[in-house]
């Protein structure tokens, strides 16, 4: 019988390295860590705008994200799903980044083919479009804390 | 740019359903979809883990032919099944969101095959529910547990030992909570998936076309009653653990397992998590142990599936009347 642990695949990448870190002492304070040194540049020099974008929503953030060399680029088209103190990015199937505005929180993979600086702007752009506290908060509350009709 | 906003105030339609021995709350504004839910509908309250589904259904057309693509970090998985079909599991709330298509949300095989699985599979770790790759089967209440790697036949052995009189629960993942002292094992009502050679076992699976399973796999996938007539209960108290290994003689044997060697097993066997979910996975390391503690055998045998089980039957009978003696 097997006994290595380390042998259970990790199919979603919740262990993908993130090896390049950064802090951004911006309005938000934002700490970054990728895969990918060129995103990481990306996100260095505009992390003014990325404090201007986020300052809203408190202080304090983590960024991770991940560049998947097995995520497909099957669409140019972003779709949002706002699903209260959670917003997803999709960009087609592969490309998935999540703002937890609770956690402060930016978690997500992005196709190879999907540029740093796209992915920059379709970020910046959901905070920018997102609605301020308190409403995110309320948007989280559990259904389990209420009837059922 | 396509925008969804699961919005409570439209989602008017709700059920209390239990999945593995779990509350979850849902919600959606597609009464359809609650109907095909109903086999899972709560008779009454468990005092178990509890978790919500909030589903969306909108009208952009759905994609009958993407992929499913999944991916997770800290407390986070997210899935797409295309590009309107969208969903994102967060583990620390315990709850499941979703915008998806009419089309998707009328697919009831969609809905038991996959979704349903994958959902507790998902969450599982953070309502006390470990899912655990093994058949599962239960004579009068008491629960056998079957592991093995995949294509060890362990469906193929469940569908027989089921024709000898056990109830099936459930041929490829188990999933099992701590109820008081005990574990709890529970099934999902999902199909057999057997291998395309299990034809020659079973005549019922004549003129069944063979489907790629979501694992990529070519299978038959096959209703226990409808197609075996067999009997399923939905849950049952382990109280055996066999390790089925089928690349052993020709002879039937079985060796106990120590408790030790059990939990390595399982331990190799049980995903990761990650260090934000570590509270689920230290409730997790209790429901691991109990299952070790188990009476734990491995079994091995090569020949015909009818065989094995006949076997198996023979040694569970030997123990329930030892145990009775």
């Amino acid at each position: 019988m097997n006994t290595m642990a380390a042998m259970v695949p990790d199919l979603l990448r919740r262990f993908a390295s993130t090896q390049y870190h950064s802090r951004f002492s911006n309005d938000a304070v934002v700490t970054l860590a990728t895969n990918n040194k060129h995103l990481l540049a990306e996100f260095e020099a505009r992390s003014e705008q990325i404090g201007e974008a986020f300052r809203t929503f408190g202080a304090g953030w983590v960024w991770r994200l991940v560049q998947d060399e097995d995520a497909p680029y099957d669409s140019d088209e972003p779709t949002i799903l706002d699903a209260g103190s959670i917003t997803m990015l999709f960009l087609g199937t592969g490309t998935m980044v999540a703002v937890d505005w609770i956690r402060r929180e930016v978690l997500g993979f992005a196709a190879t083919d999907v540029s740093s600086g796209r992915l920059f702007q379709l970020i910046i752009g959901i905070a920018k479009e997102h609605e301020p506290f308190p409403s995110i908060q309320a948007a989280g509350q559990s259904l389990l804390k209420r009837s059922i009709v | 740019m396509k925008r969804f906003t699961v919005d409570d105030t439209q989602l008017t339609c709700r059920a209390v359903l239990e999945v593995a021995g779990c509350t979850c709350t849902v919600a959606t504004n597609d009464s359809g979809l609650l109907g095909f839910l109903e086999p899972f509908r709560s008779g009454s309250p468990r005092d178990c883990g509890e978790f919500e589904m909030r589903v969306m259904v909108h009208d952009e057309p759905g994609e009958p032919h993407w992929l499913p693509h999944f991916r997770g970090l800290h407390h986070l998985v997210f899935a797409s099944f295309g590009q309107f079909d969208l969903f994102v599991f967060d583990l620390e709330q315990r709850r499941v969101s979703a915008a998806i298509s009419k089309r998707l949300a009328r697919d009831h095989t969609f809905w038991h095959e996959r979704m349903v699985p994958i959902i507790i599979g998902v969450l599982g770790c953070t309502v006390g529910v470990l899912p655990f790759h093994s058949a599962c089967l239960s004579i009068n209440g008491d629960g056998l547990l079957i592991a093995g790697p995949s294509g060890a036949g362990k469906s193929t052995l469940s569908v027989a030992l089921a024709k000898l009189g056990f109830d099936f629960v459930s041929d490829d993942w188990t999933y099992i909570n701590c109820v008081s002292r005990f574990i709890e094992a529970h099934g999902l009502l999902a199909p057999i998936k057997l291998l395309p050679d299990a034809i020659k076992h079973f005549p019922e699976l004549t003129n069944r076309q063979v489907c790629v399973a979501m694992n990529g796999e070519l299978a038959y996938e096959a209703s226990p009653e409808s197609t075996f007539s067999i009997s399923v209960a939905r849950r049952c108290r382990p109280r055996w653990l066999v390790f089925f290994d089928r690349t052993a003689g020709d002879n039937a044997e079985f060796v106990e397992i120590s408790p030790d060697t059990a939990l390595a097993y399982i331990d190799s066997n049980v995903e990761r998590l990650p260090v934000q979910l570590a509270t689920a996975a230290e409730n997790r390391e209790t429901i691991k142990e109990k299952i070790a503690t188990l009476s734990c055998w491995r079994f091995q045998h090569d020949g015909p599936p009818e065989d094995a089980a006949r076997e198996l039957y023979a040694f569970v009978s030997r123990q329930l009347v030892g145990a009775s003696a």
